[in-house]
């Protein structure tokens, strides 16, 4: 059993510096070792293979939406456009990137928790985020693998503003959490709970300083931040005569799409929850103990990636990601014990003997599969097109094939909209 | 959706890939019927690749070639 006192803050010096320092480490190692065996499997994501053929042909002159359709925001498809810049194929490198990001994730946890708790706590804060971006996150560089990291970033700055607060003036860091949160909307449009979260816990810690008309003043310039890469994106569209296909990809096309409510979904649902309770209970038993300004973000945040969440409907697994932040950071302060903290280390430390066991063992056989299939494709269809209708994207970037239209992603033909 | 399927399809393809077999728990769509109609009528198969597409599933992707 800990020392630490719910309220209390561990012990500063050398020490309790080199342990976070130590958990920062082990969360960055984690991150690598889960990932290692599957670098460079071009199979090891679904929905990564349409983000990287879509960044890839964006450096050939195709806009998204315009030549390659998708529901997602232009933010992600600028990312996997700026991984291409890496050298090789793309696949290696959105990987590494990805879990570059994952790790980065994790290691702000630690550091927003070993401040407050024993850094036993902080290291599984971090590595309950990088195991769950594994274990929900199905393939690599889904969009929450980026969006969450700046999503933390924002969340982080907002602890520290409402836990230290500045002047009376807009402080620099609501300004940095607002453009983090409008960043993270060009990534994922449900980032939009996370920001709005963040936005209101700003202005209520405005709210003690501020009279009314300055207090709305001030929600207007966080709107202003948080909605500026967004419509820099839909002027640069408008300017080129595209906004109605950017805004039907971006805002329209959502609501006809169904909820997605099946019983496949129900039993993801139920699937999730159970694969969540090591952060679940934690929360759950701890949440009284957490000290009040702390809380009320977490709280609020929570029920931001919970909306997120169930928002989208569908439950597939990577969707909850934005939940296991907020979830880890709150679940920590069940960590100080150690038989609550075993849970996330044993499931890492097991992962990591997983991998090690079966080591490249599908990364070798999908790429050989793949060099098999896109082999056996016609010379011809760089020129002549291909149609994936159902198999793997990655098939049009490894081939250089010409698109037969803007609708490449095999799931728009083959799931149930 | 029938009809983007349809606007892929009218580019008439060189090459197409698809998993023929209705996996478990999987009932034909319109999609299905739309493009095995158009195989049927356009192109012949040329290679078939066992893969694995979804998760741990692994299935046969055929590979038609424009007649």
């Amino acid at each position: 059993m800990t020392a630490y006192a719910p309220f209390a803050v561990p012990p500063r010096g050398i020490r309790a510096i080199d342990r976070a320092a130590l958990a920062l480490l082990g969360v960055a190692l984690a991150a690598i070792a889960l990932r290692l065996g599957q670098f460079g499997n071009p199979l090891a994501g679904l929905d990564e293979q349409f983000y990287l053929l879509a960044g890839d042909r964006i450096w050939r002159g195709d806009l998204p939406y315009v030549d390659i359709w998708d529901r997602k925001p232009a933010g992600l498809f600028l990312i996997y456009a700026a991984i291409r810049a890496l050298p090789g194929n793309g696949i290696l490198a959105y990987q590494l990137v990805a879990t570059v990001c994952l790790a980065a994730t994790g290691m702000v946890a630690v550091h927003l928790t070993h401040t407050v708790l024993p850094p036993r706590a902080a290291l599984c804060a971090g590595l309950s985020i990088v195991v769950y971006g594994i274990v929900l996150g199905t393939g690599f560089g889904e969009a929450p693998i980026f969006y969450d990291l700046l999503t933390i970033l924002a969340g982080a700055l907002v602890i520290a503003l409402r836990e230290r607060p500045g002047g009376r003036g807009i402080d620099p860091r609501a300004v940095a959490a607002m453009l983090l949160c409008g960043l993270s909307l060009t990534v994922k449009t449900s980032a939009v709970f996370e920001s709005c979260c963040f936005g209101a816990l700003l202005l209520d810690a405005d709210r003690r300083r501020l009279p009314p008309a300055a207090l709305g003043l001030r929600a207007a310039a966080y709107l202003a931040i948080g909605l500026a890469p967004t419509l820099a994106i839909a002027a640069f569209y408008a300017l080129h005569g595209d906004w109605q296909v950017f805004a039907f990809a971006n805002f329209r096309s959502a609501f006809l799409r169904g909820s997605g409510a099946t019983q496949d979904s129900a039993g993801r649902l139920v699937a999730m929850l159970v694969l969540l309770s090591p952060l679940l209970v934690p929360t759950l038993v701890e949440w009284r103990h957490i000290p009040r300004e702390r809380r009320m973000v977490l709280t609020a945040w929570l029920v931001a990636g919970l909306l997120s969440f169930v928002a989208i409907g569908r439950f597939y697994e990577h969707y909850a990601l934005p939940l296991v932040t907020p979830l880890a950071l709150t679940a920590a302060y069940g960590f100080r014990r150690l038989w609550v903290a075993a849970l996330p280390i044993a499931l890492a430390g097991l992962m990591i003997a997983g991998n090690l066991s079966h080591w490249g063992e599908s990364r070798r056989q999908d790429a050989s599969d793949v060099a098999a299939l896109a082999a056996a494709l016609p010379a011809g269809v760089k020129s002549g097109c291909l149609f994936v209708y159902e198999g793997p994207t990655i098939l049009y970037h490894l081939t250089g094939a010409c698109l037969s239209g803007r609708y490449v992603f095999p799931g728009h033909f083959t799931e149930p909209e | 959706m029938a009809d983007i399927l349809r606007s892929a399809l009218a580019h008439r393809p060189l090459a197409v890939v698809s998993v023929p077999e209705l996996r478990e728990g999987k009932v034909a769509t319109d999609n299905d019927r739309i493009l095995a109609a158009e195989l049927a009528r356009a192109y012949r198969p040329v290679a078939k690749q066992n893969i694995r597409l979804y998760g741990a599933h692994r299935v046969d992707a055929v590979v038609w070639q424009r007649r």
